[in-house]
């Protein structure tokens, strides 16, 4: 024990004492947030856009043929149209909550549903207008994520489908009708509309720790292995796990340090609209710290020189941070990137950390989000265990 | 005599390479045991083993009287110091925490101030180890593995890298540890340093201990023979040479007599200048060295 706070003491003094792992583990991230907000809180949407749209036709069997316009016209700005905004995947009226499920999780941005008495109720509307007798519009269901950019934008262009058909039905009858309505169903949790700064907070609450990961474990633990430090420690009496925790809770000391700091930045300065105070988020985050911690490790023991361990940290560092929506939301991606953001544990943890904080909802399940970087934590740790145990023979 | 260690038939091997093909090496209370041999000789790996740095293959070892199976066992550990080769700490520390940290290690440890003392670093105790001179380093490398006041100290190439005066400093720190009975386990490059320093030495070549014995008795068996150069004024003529009865070679511009005794070819040449009026100048002597031991045991030089 007197060992262990020895090393988790003089661990921290030595980062603390250093200005450059300072700049680098505070400041740098508090200046990143700032930076990231003033530049890019006004952006727009620019370039061409592609949503992943699932409609589900329940009146396709109908007598009237309404709802089969209706899918003609989302076809008709579908892949492969030229100019198509929206890919179709069909699915049948049976398989509703598998397409919900692919909403809620990513796998699409939007689901159309054409109900049973899509056609009947158009018809009725039409008649009844014709009456000038008071009706219902027919409705279309779609569902979506609020919280979620490319979701939202689907349902403003779906919001703007049922406002052109409308258009056509008053144009072909010669009178102001309105037979389509859109019907919000809302899935994930409802939460406000975040601004830039609350969307990308929780992305540098992820970006910070795993920073510290890279910068002060795998070069001190580099430093360590190759000025035979370590060797000179495996001399002595002391238990390894002595080391391996005081050196660890050290860095922890240090995220946790971080999380604080920018925490109290974002709400109190940068006017973050995020529950930094939730216990959820935080438990998150030292599950996070870990994980990190054990990518250094693994970084650490895997090359010796503290160039290659420099060189390998930004390997690691910057497809990880790319693909995982911080700065900006990621769709409509080709494929073989996605691979890379389903395996990237920095898009689960900023995933997580969105919606603990409150700001939105997660798009991947929350045991994935605890699952795959989990395995990245076991793979990690089971690297530089070994490599250590074989470095000793 | 004490036996501190004991190594009997040690192997180790790295794959299909043997580094160590069966080494015996004693080590007795109070000596300084110098362990010499060429990179790669098998030297570090030995040491490495003792240090419990490195799992033993075959053999046996015995520390303080006690069998050791497999590696070096904790307690084993509380008694010995270590000092490894050009040894760095943490950076933005102090001279005082790292003994601190040090100490931590031990069960039963002296107090940080004593050791400072020791190692007489008394002034640079609360400065930053970045801060300290080559020399200041490699004594605060010793004050680290003295914290448990150990009965056995190894130190690897403990002088490398220093300048001449850190080198010296270094070595009346070992013979000082040597004043207080501490058994010393020293390898070395530096012959001067294995010669200044050494009771005993053992010479390690391809896995395999060549010669143990005391300096003084490696190099009288094994160095070859002294030389001793000399000019005179004037040049005496070849026949004046020939009344010596020596066989002396002409190198450069002076003479040059090889000799297993060499205060009685000292006496030999002074009383031949008498008599043919001669002026013996520039006289050296030229003595074989450990370096001269190992060329002739194994046909190479310690650095090859």
């Amino acid at each position: 024990m007197k060992a262990f706070w020895k090393f988790f003491k003089l661990h921290l003094l030595s980062d603390v004492r250093n200005r450059r792992s300072i700049f680098w583990v505070v400041i740098f991230p508090v200046l990143l947030l700032v930076l990231l907000v003033l530049a890019f809180s006004n952006l727009g949407i620019n370039g061409a856009l592609n949503f992943r749209v699932i409609l589900i036709n329940e009146a396709g069997t109908s007598g009237f043929d309404f709802s089969n316009r209706i899918v003609d016209i989302v076809k008709s700005i579908s892949f492969p149209s030229k100019n198509a905004v929206f890919t179709l995947i069909e699915m049948n009226p049976n398989q509703e909550d598998l397409a919900i499920k692919k909403v809620l999780y990513s796998d699409a941005d939007i689901l159309i549903v054409i109900p049973k008495d899509f056609d009947s109720s158009i018809a009725r509307s039409v008649l009844l207008s014709k009456l000038n007798i008071n009706f219902s519009p027919a409705t279309l269901d779609v569902f979506y994520v609020p919280n979620r950019a490319s979701s939202s934008l689907a349902e403003g262009m779906i919001e703007g489908l049922a406002g052109k058909i409308n258009a056509f039905f008053a144009g072909t009858l010669g009178q102001k009708i309105s037979p389509v309505v859109v019907k919000d169903q809302i899935l994930g949790g409802i939460m406000s509309s975040p601004s830039y700064t609350d969307f990308v907070t929780p992305g540098i609450l992820v970006i910070a720790p795993f920073t510290t990961g890279l910068l002060l474990v795998a070069p001190k633990l580099s430093f360590l292995r190759s000025n035979r430090v370590m060797r000179r420690y495996s001399s002595t009496p002391m238990n390894p796990a002595s080391f391996f925790f005081g050196f660890t809770f050290s860095r922890v000391a240090i995220m946790v340090i971080q999380y604080i700091g920018l925490a109290l930045f974002a709400v109190f300065v940068m006017q973050a609209s995020v529950d930094v105070f939730s216990l959820d988020a935080f438990f998150y985050y030292l599950f996070s710290c870990a994980v990190y911690t054990a990518i250094g490790f693994a970084v650490g023991v895997a090359v010796s020189s503290a160039v290659a361990v420099s060189a390998l940290s930004s390997v690691i560092n910057l497809p990880l941070e790319f693909l995982a929506g911080i700065y900006f939301p990621l769709f409509n991606l080709p494929w073989y990137l996605k691979i890379f953001v389903y395996a990237n544990p920095l898009w689960y943890a900023t995933n997580a950390m969105r919606e603990f904080l409150r700001v939105s909802q997660s798009p991947s399940p929350m045991w994935m989000n605890i699952f795959i970087p989990g395995l990245w934590f076991i793979i990690s740790m089971s690297f530089a265990l070994t490599k250590r145990a074989a470095e000793r023979k | 005599m004490e036996k501190i260690v004991e190594v009997k038939g040690l192997r180790k091997k790295y794959g299909h390479f043997e580094a160590l093909k069966g080494i015996d090496i004693t080590l007795y209370k109070g000596e300084i045991f110098g362990f010499l041999g060429p990179n790669g000789a098998g030297k570090t790996t030995t040491v490495e083993i003792l240090e419990g740095l490195r799992k033993p293959g075959e053999g046996e070892i015995t520390f303080f009287s006690e069998k050791i199976s497999g590696a070096i066992p904790p307690r084993v550990k509380e008694k010995i110091g270590v000092v490894l080769q050009e040894t760095r700490f943490l950076d933005h520390l102090k001279v005082k925490e790292i003994i601190e940290l040090f100490a931590s290690f031990f069960k039963n440890a002296k107090s940080p101030e004593e050791i400072i003392k020791m190692v007489q670093i008394e002034e640079k105790a609360d400065d930053y180890t970045d801060n300290l001179s080559g020399g200041q380093r490699q004594r605060l490398a010793i004050a680290t593995a003295l914290v448990n006041d150990p009965e056995i100290i190894f130190l690897d190439e403990p002088t490398v890298g220093l300048d001449p005066q850190s080198r010296e400093s270094v070595w009346e720190l070992i013979k000082m540890l040597k004043k207080e009975g501490k058994t010393i386990f020293l390898t070395t490059h530096y012959m001067e340093e294995a010669q200044a320093l050494c009771d005993r030495i053992s010479i390690i070549d391809r896995g395999k201990i060549i010669v143990s014995d005391t300096p003084k008795n490696l190099v009288r068996n094994y160095g070859g023979k002294s030389e001793i150069d000399f000019k005179c004024d004037p040049v005496p003529s070849q026949s004046i040479i020939d009344d010596l009865k020596l066989h002396v070679s002409v190198v450069d511009d002076h003479f040059r007599i090889e000799t297993d005794n060499v205060t009685k070819i000292l006496e030999v040449l002074v009383e031949w200048s008498k008599k043919f009026n001669l002026l013996i100048t520039d006289i050296s002597l030229v003595e074989p060295t450990l370096e001269d031991v190992f060329l002739s045991l194994t046909g190479r030089g310690l650095r090859d």
